[in-house]
């Protein structure tokens, strides 16, 4: 997997105070002193706005969500982009889970409505760069499932608002409850390399459930990522710097080690481990940066996920074996005599 | 249109780490440990941790073994059939994080009837890389004191030191490996009080006398494990370690374990393992002594054994901020060098809640 990219807005706000989301995509373009607006910025982790997600603001959220990026033409995630090529892409948010109990609301919500009810409000943004950073290639709304035609009149109610600069597509607001956007990009000429596409989604709570704070930026949820998309026809994306490249599959690589290390211990020759574990690190690594650390950062994906557990297995298994350590201290005592 | 996935990640606090948040967490779980060898092990679990400061973060925790007993250790070798008692536990923990070096210090104390521990540990992380790359190291002391119920005369002392090293390494953006390393020296009384062994002409014969076991005063371990997580697929993960370890009491073990981890729906995740553990005797160690060695010992934990484990869990998200979780392990242990039990199996089933915010 490669990952995502950041994004979105949600959340409306009427508080006094800064805490505003976007809730319709015109806000992304708005002034931020005059209308609390972005002033442009997508905050969907391109490196031109420093990286900065909807994080930002929607702050302290748990992590939840997931996201995802689909497209008409398979070969957009495997052989890369073809020049010119439009194509038609999804932005999807996985495992919502708040403001769900306001879902089936649909878009009868919100403060036109006697007694106010609160609005399942989520977002997402979307800006592809090429390998300098600059926005590349060109969005269009998706009307009645299909891109827009160049000269087009939009309709208020497509998915994505796309900025005036042309820069990234947001959330346009129009409806509520939704958990996927449609926005057609336009790949540019031949010769861009590899583009790198960020994305970003809020999950928004619906503020307090009252009109005072219907969106204000806390207790959302947040999801932003990376996806590198080759160049069709181009050598594949570089290697990230980092002092090590990949060959092959490097997991598969060093289980083979894995295996190896576990011979040369049987013989005693512990020499040979020492720089054959060198080599497991070097020879099969990539530099992987902070934005592509998604599927990492999953619990999953942690050595130690449950440090409780593991401290009562330890002390369990060492009081009923005659080995111990390597995986870190229990401690404390035997509980076996 | 047909639409093909091509990224779908999860993405959890790692990822906003930059950004100061209060991490909060309240752990309770209880687990039961039961053999065929007539050993019940209650042990409830609660510990807390917070986030103090943005960059410093304690925790503190209590365990409790409450262990009900009559296997063969307790029948051979004291007056009463079955044991009851209690291990309480409580420890504390803190570390601060100096922008890519994180440092931890935490204290143990744990009590028992017959037993007193007092642990202190100390270690330093340092991030390389960009974070690719984390090295680690660490310090142990464990102070103990080992009694014997009902004899005010018995007190013997057991110093444990124990330096370790990790290097985490990340292989690309789906798979993540660590080599560890753990050198431990331990001095002073080892054995147990309890246990007295028989000498006798021949294993079938009637014991001439007992005498109290003997083990080593010192004992050198080292133990060295490398392990690897790759993501499978959008949902599930592969787990894999290996540990070699070896000890100058002759003791040489292999640890072979394997984890798989799949979301089975947005809240619910399932976790298979599974445990092979095998092991050589320690060289002073005999099935039957026909006559009083300088080191002499009935304890099967030193004998040749291997063991296998299997085991289910299941976590699940009650609601943002409410975990509740599910585990059930089955075990079996052969003892092919020991007369008085030759294999054991048992269970250890657990349930438990986690509040995180």
């Amino acid at each position: 997997m490669r990952s995502i990219s950041v994004g979105v807005a949600i959340s409306l706000g009427l508080a006094a105070t800064a805490a505003h989301a976007f809730p319709t995509g015109e806000q992304f373009d708005g002034d931020p002193v005059t209308t609390d607006g972005a002033g442009g910025i997508a905050f969907d982790g391109a490196p031109r706005w420093t990286s900065h997600t909807c994080a930002v603001c929607h702050t302290d959220p748990p992590g939840i969500i997931g996201l995802g990026i689909e497209a008409d033409h398979q070969e957009l995630f495997s052989t890369g982009w073809a020049a010119n090529q439009q194509y038609h892409l999804r932005v999807v948010m996985t495992r919502e889970h708040e403001g769900v109990q306001y879902a089936s609301l649909g878009d009868v919500c919100g403060s036109q409505l006697m007694p106010y009810k609160p609005c399942d409000d989520n977002g997402f943004a979307l800006e592809l760069d090429d390998d300098s950073g600059n926005p590349t290639g060109k969005f269009v709304p998706v009307v009645s499932g299909a891109c827009a035609a160049a000269g087009a009149m939009i309709p208020p109610d497509v998915d994505a608002y796309i900025l005036k600069d042309g820069t990234a597509a947001v959330h346009n607001g129009a409806h509520h409850a939704q958990i996927q956007w449609d926005v057609c990009w336009t790949a540019p000429a031949a010769g861009a390399g590899t583009i790198t596409a960020y994305v970003a989604a809020v999950d928004g709570n619906g503020g307090d459930g009252t009109a005072n704070f219907p969106n204000d930026t806390l207790g959302d949820d947040v999801a932003f990522g990376a996806v590198p998309l080759a160049e069709a026809g181009a050598a594949p994306p570089p290697a990230e710097n980092g002092g090590c490249n990949a060959t092959g599959d490097a997991s598969l690589a060093t289980g083979a080690l894995v295996l190896a290390a576990f011979a040369l211990l049987r013989r005693r020759r512990r020499s040979q481990l020492a720089l054959l574990l060198a080599i497991a690190s070097l020879a099969g690594c990539v530099h992987v940066r902070p934005r592509q650390r998604a599927t990492l950062a999953e619990r999953k994906m942690v050595f130690a996920p449950d440090p409780q557990e593991d401290e009562l297995d330890l002390h369990m298994q060492e009081a009923r074996e005659g080995s111990s350590g390597g995986y870190g201290s229990s401690g404390g005592g035997c509980g076996c005599n | 249109m047909q639409l093909v996935t091509a990224a779908r990640v999860f993405v959890l606090v790692a990822l906003v780490a930059p950004f100061a948040r209060a991490d909060t967490s309240f752990v309770s779980k209880v687990q039961v440990y039961a053999d065929s060898d007539h050993t019940t092990v209650v042990s409830p679990v609660v510990s807390a941790a917070a986030d103090v400061a943005p960059n410093t973060s304690v925790s503190l925790g209590y365990l409790a073994d409450v262990v009900t007993s009559a296997s063969v250790d307790v029948v051979t070798q004291a007056s009463k059939t079955t044991i009851h008692d209690t291990r309480h536990q409580v420890t504390i923990g803190g570390s601060h994080t100096f922008d890519t070096l994180m440092v931890r210090a935490g204290y143990l104390f744990s009590k028992e009837n017959d037993y007193l521990s007092h642990t202190f540990n100390a270690g330093l992380e340092k991030q390389l890389d960009d974070k690719n790359t984390t090295l680690g190291i660490g310090y142990n002391l464990s102070l103990n004191t080992v009694g014997r119920a009902d004899d005010q005369n018995f007190n013997r002392s057991l110093d444990v030191h124990s330096i370790s090293a990790a290097w985490t390494q990340v292989i690309n953006e789906r798979t993540i490996a660590q080599l560890s390393y753990e050198l431990g020296y331990e001095s002073g009384y080892q054995a147990s009080p309890y246990r007295f062994v028989p000498v006798r002409m021949s294993i079938d014969a009637a014991p001439e006398f007992w005498v109290p076991e003997t083990d080593p005063d010192s004992r050198w371990r080292q133990a060295a494990v490398i392990g690897l997580n790759r993501a499978v697929g959008e949902a599930s993960s592969v787990q894999a370690d290996y540990r070699f370890y070896t000890d100058d009491w002759g003791i040489t073990s292999h640890t072979l374990g394997a984890r798989y981890f799949v979301s089975l729906s947005h809240n619910l995740e399932l976790r298979l393992r599974e445990r092979f553990y095998t092991q050589g005797a320690a060289s002073f160690y005999q099935d039957n002594y026909s006559s009083v060695t300088r080191y002499i010992t009935y304890d099967r934990e030193l004998s040749p054994l291997w063991s296998e484990t299997f085991g289910v869990k299941l976590d699940y998200m009650l609601t943002t901020h409410l975990e509740g979780e599910l585990k059930a392990d089955l075990f079996y242990y052969s003892y092919s060098d020991f007369a008085p039990l030759t294999s054991r199996t048992g269970t250890n089933v657990g349930l438990g809640l986690t509040l995180k915010y």
